[in-house]
């Protein structure tokens, strides 16, 4: 009986001592922004998020990332080892540059969210001059 | 950026370049949840970026192995995930299941039937 209660507490120990492994802990969500040419791009992993509970906002030259995850055991499952964990976050990027709101897509991807902003067109500044020959 | 020089003299003054080091990968163990069952253990486990082919989900002995390869948010690092663990014993590992969606890895293992729970009748002396 106690044997049994005892390997059952070992079961699920993680094997990870012969692998180095740099810790995933710390700076939930990892993110990263790109500044290209013609865009702004915003990347965050937020695995177990679906659209719906992720809202992206763009205002004041503000782009706003936030979202909410829930996990719940599995029905008739009772918790043995809980590391992923309930997680809510709200991420702001200050833009910098003009952007073309109407044009900015969000797109989902295996657990990634990719913000895509694209960067308002530069207006022409030349004014093409007919020049007459005198 | 490097251009093909035709002119047998400029190629020969040029240096070798040595080629770049290859990039170093990234190494993450991923986030997991372990729930148990009156059938089965599941295990959910964080694996952001990460496709179906890019999976790999093994067993050897006793012992369970999650390895993935994936890309980091930047677009350019490549990203090894690396996560094993210890079956407890009584697993049926021929009936492990693996699900992949939204970047999170749903494993279900099966008990092997003398380990399910099952109500005993008690009878009175």
């Amino acid at each position: 009986m106690y044997g049994l209660i005892t390997d059952l507490e070992r079961a699920f120990r993680t094997n990870n001592r012969r692998w180095s492994t740099e810790p995933s802990l710390g700076g939930w969500p990892r993110l990263s922004h790109k500044d290209t040419d013609t865009s702004l791009v915003f990347a965050l992993e937020l695995p177990g998020f679906s659209e719906k509970d992720v809202q992206v906002t763009l205002e004041h030259g503000q782009l706003t990332v936030s979202g909410k995850r829930q996990t719940s055991a599995p029905v008739g499952h009772r918790a043995l080892r809980l590391e992923r964990g309930d997680f809510s976050f709200s991420q702001s990027f200050a833009l910098g540059v003009p952007v073309d709101a109407d044009n900015t897509a969000a797109v989902f991807k295996n657990g990634v969210l990719t913000v895509t902003v694209p960067k308002a067109e530069a207006r022409p500044r030349q004014v093409p001059i007919t020049v007459a020959s005198a | 950026m490097t251009t093909e020089n035709t002119q047998a003299t400029e190629s020969t003054s040029k240096e070798v370049q040595p080629r770049e080091p290859a990039q170093p990968r990234a190494r993450f163990q991923p986030r997991v949840d372990v729930y148990e069952g009156d059938a089965d253990w599941m295990i959910l486990a964080d694996l952001p970026g990460v496709q179906p082919a890019d999976l790999k989900v093994s067993t050897e002995a006793a012992e369970l192995r999650i390895t993935a390869q994936g890309v980091a948010l930047d677009g350019s690092t490549p990203v090894e995930w690396r996560r094993a663990f210890q079956l407890p014993r009584g697993t049926a590992i021929e009936g492990i299941s693996a699900l992949l969606k939204d970047g999170v890895l749903t494993l279900t293992l099966p008990k092997a039937a003398e380990l399910r729970s099952r109500s005993i009748e008690v009878h009175g002396g």
